[in-house]
């Protein structure tokens, strides 16, 4: 009677740790996962066990060394451009205003509207510091740097952008009028589609006179440092009541979502703000890859080292200067890479045109993997919602941009013919040096690659 | 647990990985029709021994699968654990040695392991780690063809899994 009750709660308890799974495996369930992990860790034996088929399935070095060592040389050369790009282009600093450099880590978790900061040089910084972009005015200084970040030689921050419900600041119409229309802009004006949205105006002065550009003019003593600062232009739309036409809202001048990388703190003093090193974000590993996978349509392969040593789900993985995948789960000893070919694996990126380090890099937003075409060629969705700016069927490389968790600025994806017009578009990407018709960019790859570890970014 | 059965757990666990190995390595040239050999091991085991609750071979499984695949967690633990139900079922309602009941039951397995790792993939919500689209009815053909030659391994090669080495300690009858 006993083992009879005993075999029927055996039962049930399978039953319903079967269910869990089954719950678990249809909607991402993160302590689950991070349990089913820990029980599977032996998958790292697994791995050694199956390690002396790494030598048959194609562990090679690099052989265009010289290319290699271009690449490492425009990155550089982008890494100057986004600091360039982020210094005022038309404004200049007020008397006694410094400008502090602030790398974008990661947006924290659920708050699309904060940006988490690594700032060069904390002297003077205050809670309500105005942050912003080239002549454009992005927010405020939300946290300020508490505390050095252990074995770092960045501070970080937090910003909170304008876009946030309860952000408001006091503008003023440009455009010559003899008296300027006043308004209050802040947060994103309701009923915005997915696709399209404005900043929010509030209480605009003379509404009938509240056209083209709108600056920031604030009171406030830390916000006033930027007055003068671009806040969006301004959007109109019909009006379904008195007819003629309304304010909808101010028309952002940067890409809030994926084109911030790299920004500007402005604090009173007068001596010069520490130059952010390009290397504070985060550090490189070497860690040993498993044999590469080809599950179906997925790409992937494992990593011979796990969160033990640092790696977090969502890490870039590099061979060089180029991206290869990013980590899609991290157990204690092992992880698991998803290659960029994988369809649906994103990354934000930018063009680059090659050479002319005068031109601005052109914020393409996130891409979104296809696959690969019959050529071995990476093809990418590009949502296009802001027409590319430079000549029609031009050549540019892409690369990747600071600002996601886990992923640096300056690693290549390839090289791009840009499309013309409205999108979505889809790309299609060659790797330098990867002959057409092989079997893929990362079809082989050397024994060991690096992966991206930024310890302070939230995950 | 007696010496001689840790041991044949241990070597099942080493089996399951270089059958997962192999299969990895066989697909660069066989595609979508190379055989699920982890589970034409599990369902040549069930099979012979009729085990009525051991999820020591799911372990072994998925914990040596999850070394290889993309494919979260609890989908793969979830999709072994019902191939191992189904392939025991099987192995309760027909004889131990019938050659075509294995390859049904590994046919089965693979089918419904490879569907709900595809369902399960497609349905997880989430941000950049999502798998992309594909056709579902090709991506679902896919599963039919391996989950086939998964069956037709498991009939020609059945035996010679149940007869790996030192795995003799679990093909003895429950």
């Amino acid at each position: 009677m006993r083992s009879v009750s005993r075999s029927r709660r055996t039962r049930a308890l399978e039953a319903l740790a079967l269910l869990v799974l089954l719950g678990g495996s249809l909607s991402t369930i993160p302590v689950l996962d991070r349990v089913l992990l820990v029980l599977l860790s032996p998958a790292r034996v697994a791995l050694d066990l199956a390690g002396p088929g790494l030598g048959i399935l194609g562990a090679q070095d690099p052989s265009d060394v010289v290319l290699r060592r271009r690449e490492g040389e425009l990155a550089f050369d982008l890494a100057e451009r986004m600091s360039r790009a982020a210094r005022p282009q038309e404004m200049t600093l007020p008397f006694g205003v410094r400008a502090v450099e602030a790398e974008v880590l990661a947006r924290p978790a659920g708050r699309p509207d904060a940006l988490q900061v690594l700032l060069a040089d904390p002297r003077g910084l205050q809670r309500g510091s105005a942050v912003v972009f080239g002549d454009v005015f992005l927010g405020s200084l939300s946290r300020i740097p508490s505390a050095r970040a252990s074995g770092r030689r960045g501070h970080l921050g937090e910003v909170r952008l304008l876009t946030a419900r309860n952000a408001r600041v006091s503008g003023l119409v440009g455009g010559g009028n003899e008296v300027s229309p006043r308004l209050v802009v802040g947060g994103i004006q309701s009923g915005a589609r997915q696709d399209h949205w404005y900043l929010a105006v509030h209480n605009p002065q003379d509404e009938g006179r509240t056209r083209g550009m709108v600056f920031l003019d604030d009171p406030d003593p830390l916000l006033s440092m930027a007055n003068g600062w671009q806040l969006g232009r301004v959007a109109l739309e019909l009006d379904p009541v008195r007819g003629g036409q309304r304010v909808a809202g101010l028309e952002p001048l940067v890409d809030h979502e994926a084109g911030l990388a790299r920004v500007l703190v402005l604090s009173r003093s007068t001596e010069p703000a520490v130059a952010l090193a390009p290397s504070v974000a985060g550090e490189w590993v070497s860690v040993r890859r498993g044999m590469l996978l080809a599950d179906g349509q997925r790409a992937g392969f494992p990593l011979l080292a796990g969160s033990l040593s640092g790696l977090r789900s969502g890490a870039a993985v590099a061979d060089g200067q180029r991206l290869v995948g990013r980590v899609i789960r991290a157990a204690p000893l092992n992880a698991m890479v998803r290659r960029i070919e994988d369809p649906g694996c994103s990354v934000n990126v930018l063009a680059v045109r090659e050479g002319d380090l005068e031109v601005r890099p052109f914020v393409l937003g996130r891409v979104v993997s296809l696959g690969l075409d019959d050529e071995g060629r990476r093809m990418f969705d590009w949502p296009g919602e802001r027409t590319w700016t430079g000549n029609q069927n031009e050549e540019v490389q892409l690369w990747t941009l600071a600002g996601e968790a886990g992923v640096p600025g300056g690693l290549l994806l390839g090289r791009v013919t840009m499309p013309s017009g409205v999108g979505p578009h889809i790309l299609t990407v060659t790797v330098p040096g990867v002959e057409l018709g092989s079997p893929g960019p990362s079809a082989t790859l050397p024994g060991r690659l690096s992966v991206f570890i930024n310890w302070e970014a939230s995950q | 647990m007696r010496f001689g059965a840790k041991a044949a757990w241990i070597l099942c666990f080493a089996w399951c990985a270089w059958l997962t190995a192999s299969q990895v390595w066989l697909q660069r040239s066989l595609g979508i029709w190379t055989p699920d050999l982890g589970l034409v091991l599990l369902a040549s085991l069930v099979m012979r021994s009729g085990y009525s609750s051991s999820l020591g071979l799911v372990f072994c499984l998925v914990s040596t699968r999850l070394a290889f695949s993309l494919e979260p967690p609890a989908a793969l633990l979830a999709g072994g654990w019902m191939g191992f139900l189904l392939a025991r079922s099987v192995a309760h309602t027909f004889d131990a040695d019938q050659m075509f009941a294995r390859a049904g039951a590994a046919f089965g397995a693979a089918l419904l392991m490879g569907s709900w790792v595809l369902l399960a993939g497609g349905l997880r919500g989430g941000s950049w780690d999502q798998p992309g689209g594909g056709e579902a009815l090709e991506l679902l053909a896919g599963v039919f063809t391996t989950a086939a030659a998964t069956g037709l391994c498991a009939l020609l090669l059945g035996p010679v899994f149940v007869y790996l080495p030192g795995l003799a300690p679990l093909r003895r009858p429950a």
